[in-house]
């Protein structure tokens, strides 16, 4: 089956160049490893195909979308709003690109993006650390296994990785949310401000209103940019002033000439040699010449992306590992976890109505878990509904009134002076809840759908439980009564029960663990059953905390290459 | 504009050029860091193309339909001391969304109610684009006080498989807002709007945003 096969052995291939396969290029590379990273996508080359500075007006549909295209091919991915007229060339064809749901799961959304750079082209930028609240949070309330690490092993690492990506952030020193290495932060506005001060004298410091923490530069850092806030960072950087694989680690392993990225390179699976009992390389399929393509490493990193990790491991099963390479635990694809997001609530402020904001910022404001903490603090902010937590991404702004032109009557020219200026401040709270890991949330192998290129494709099985239904109680009533402390008016709550998937934290599916017999992990990502295989990717996650989760990714996979190249040193590996 | 219609997004990455970037020095090629030195510099860089590019000619619409939608915009939204509507290039726009996003009920129905209302304006002395303002302006209050009745209360809904149920004066209202709002005279002019505003300041007066 396998045609071709590269005589060359890397010492390293990297699958997938996202936000963690762009660190373990830099990573492995930096350290002297002659570096391979196999990328299913075709490459974005930033003078072309960034738009971040064309304006609606250059737009075929200003920005309505090129909405037959998206019916027909992108039915799944057009539901994400960064999937836009701008930057739906970055998100995945679904017909190309097929999932299945399994029998009594959610409809589950697989958001991808198969490009050199990956989703790190399209994230948030937020970037926080988590902390032992989080590490400790499966052995405290016994739901899936413990963590092998805690924060003081991942604390360097997240100093490592934030001195080189640039996360503009305000020190808060809360032990929920460890501060990092921070470049100035993006200051609130004057209303935000105000917030910040009615908030802490409501809720005694313990609801605290910070600037978002977000990996945009506010001054020149390592060659790249400081922001110029054009506000629309999805659709690309040309001063590379939010981090991207692209625009970032990409660039810096290529400093090293020990990197080849090779991208329309879909991994069909990996190749287990039962003499070594080792991982001897990568079956790949050419996206354009469909040939397929064997290329041979020393250590390989899985980087695709928690269910694409999964879904390649699973694909990988040999006589030994029949249910799946590196799976003698049986817990490959299961634990998949999410975000619950698209619940919180809303309002308007008065006062300041003669102030606005000038200028796009890449980030709003953040507040922090502030339930079910531990340590001191444990009884007073102990819910009795639901276990762990949840933060607000939150913010005050004005709108512009034209938008809400077309309910207001009339035409002419009193009617267009109507609709100049700006909405009152409103102020919204958007909650980010734990999810926690069931090990009947998993990716399965469909036993007859394949990709366009004849690969296996995935099936997804997924739903959220009553913890999380009493996560999202609890968000609404939560920001309802902050809103309600600040005199807010015209308070709503929302809920619109995002569906799995939806907030594009996915994680889970290979955890780490202490015990091989539960685990596919250890603590250093690293395969129990195949010593050269690392997965670094949201997959390693044991839980899934309330922060946005690509910051800790990022460190894990530093600390594994870190690892693997010293236990390649000794001759361990 | 970026794209001529049935360029697929998709199609936009070239995927020959992925042999390239295997093993070349030319992977990742960075700007020069001069171009860095000011974004407005790297906005000219990325657009001097399209700023070239000539305006696409109707697919759908007729020259007179052009040229009455036009005039109807420019009512809704007339020049004041800002741009007003009919600067705001809505009939191409228009002509696109008619051309590959409306669907067919939508299309149909934006078309018909168009000539039937430049039909009522000839019974009032001549193609609308030939009235007066203020025989214009009757016009038009005629065609929103029915879709007031029309509505009942309901408001206008933007979906699209809604919108051949929408008045047609609050189709035609909608357009118009939406496209000034998102063109160059509606965005600079009347918006203020600035692609690279280069910093950002947490608060200012509201006249000086």
């Amino acid at each position: 089956m396998v045609q071709i096969i590269e005589r060359k052995t890397w010492d390293a291939i990297v699958i997938g160049s996202g936000i963690t396969g762009g660190w373990a290029a830099k990573e492995l590379t930096e350290k002297g490893l002659e570096t391979l990273v196999l990328e299913a996508g075709p490459p974005v080359v930033p003078e072309r195909d960034y738009s971040e500075h064309t304006p609606p007006w250059q737009m075929p549909y200003r920005g309505l979308r090129d909405r037959k295209h998206q019916a027909e091919r992108q039915p799944v991915q057009s539901r994400a709003a960064a999937c836009d007229e701008w930057s739906g060339k970055f998100f995945v064809d679904d017909i190309d690109n097929p999932y299945s749901i399994g029998e009594g799961g959610q409809d589950f959304l697989w958001i991808r993006a198969r490009i050199v750079g990956g989703r790190s082209l399209l994230w948030g930028r937020q970037s926080y650390r988590w902390s032992d609240l989080d590490f400790g949070a499966n052995a405290r309330d016994g739901y899936g296994t413990d963590w092998p690490i805690r924060y003081r092993d991942l604390a360097p690492w997240y100093d490592h990785v934030e001195s080189f990506v640039g996360i503009a952030g305000q020190p808060e020193n809360m032990p929920q949310l460890p501060d990092g290495k921070f470049l100035p932060p993006i200051a609130q506005s004057c209303m935000e401000e105000k917030v910040r001060e009615g908030l802490d004298r409501a809720f005694g410091g313990t609801r605290r209103f910070t600037p978002a923490r977000v990996a945009v530069l506010t001054k020149h850092h390592l060659g790249r940019r400081a922001c110029h806030y054009c506000g629309i960072c999805r659709r690309g950087c040309i001063s590379r002033s939010y981090f991207s694989s692209l625009n970032a680690t990409l660039p810096a392993a290529e400093a090293t000439g020990r990197l080849t990225v090779r991208p329309n390179s879909v991994v069909r699976n990996l190749v287990y040699d039962e003499q070594t009992d080792r991982v001897s390389g990568v079956h790949l399929i050419d996206a354009e010449s469909n040939e397929s393509i064997e290329v041979r490493g020393r250590i390989i990193f899985l980087c695709a992306s928690t269910i694409e990790s999964a879904r390649i491991l699973l694909n990988s099963a040999t006589p030994r590992f029949a249910e799946g390479l590196a799976n003698s635990s049986g817990q490959v694809g299961r634990n998949l976890m999410d975000h619950i997001f698209q619940v919180g609530a809303n309002g308007n402020l008065e006062g300041l109505e003669d102030k606005t904001t000038f200028g796009r910022r890449p980030n709003s404001c953040y507040l922090p878990r502030f339930v079910n903490l531990d340590g001191d603090r444990a009884a007073a902010t102990r819910e009795k509904d639901f276990l762990r937590g949840f933060g607000y991404q939150c913010g005050a702004r004005r709108g512009t009134l034209w938008q809400g032109g077309i309910g207001q009557p009339g035409f002419g020219a009193d009617y267009k002076a109507s609709l100049r200026g700006l909405a009152p401040w409103r102020l919204g709270f958007t909650g980010f809840g734990e999810n926690l890991p069931n090990p009947d949330n998993r990716v399965t192998i469909d036993p007859e759908l394949e990709d366009r290129w004849g690969i296996p494709a995935a099936r997804i099985t997924m739903s959220y439980g009553e913890n999380e239904e009493a996560m999202r109680e609890a968000i609404q009533t939560r920001a309802a009564e902050m809103l309600e402390a600040l005199g807010a008016k015209n308070i709503r709550t929302f809920n619109r029960n995002s569906l799995p998937g939806f907030a594009i934290h996915e994680m889970g599916t290979a955890r780490m663990g202490r015990d091989p017999e539960t685990s596919v992990l250890n603590g250093w990502c690293q395969s129990w059953d195949v010593p050269n295989l690392f997965v670094t990717d949201g997959a390693a996650m044991a839980s899934s905390a309330c922060q946005n989760p690509s910051l800790t990714y990022m460190a894990l996979t530093a600390r594994a290459c870190d690892y693997a190249v010293r236990q390649m040193r000794r001759l361990e590996l | 504009m970026t794209l001529p219609p049935g360029d697929r997004p998709a199609d936009r990455i070239p995927r020959r050029q992925a042999l390239r970037v295997i093993g070349g020095a030319a992977a990742l090629p960075l700007l020069p860091e001069e171009l860095f030195a000011n974004p407005h510099l790297a906005h000219v860089h990325l657009h001097r193309q399209e700023a070239d590019a000539e305006p696409a000619p109707l697919t759908v619409l007729t020259e007179h339909q052009a040229r009455t939608l036009n005039a109807i915009a420019e009512r809704i939204l007339p020049t004041t001391d800002t741009p007003g509507a009919g600067d705001a290039e809505i009939p191409g726009f228009v002509d696109r969304l008619l051309a590959g996003w409306l669907p067919d009920a939508a299309r149909d129905h934006l078309l018909a109610e168009l000539d039937s209302f430049d039909a009522r304006a000839r019974e009032k002395g001549g193609p609308f684009v030939d009235l007066p303002d203020t025989g214009k302006d009757e016009l038009l209050t005629e065609a929103q006080d029915e879709a007031l009745a029309e509505r009942n209360g309901r408001g206008f809904s933007r979906n699209p498989n809604r919108l051949h149920e929408q008045p047609f004066f609050d189709l035609v209202k909608w357009l118009t807002l939406f496209g000034y709002y998102t063109s160059e005279a509606g965005m600079k002019s009347e918006l203020g709007y600035r692609i690279v505003p280069g910093r950002w300041d947490p608060c200012v007066d509201i006249e000086d945003a």
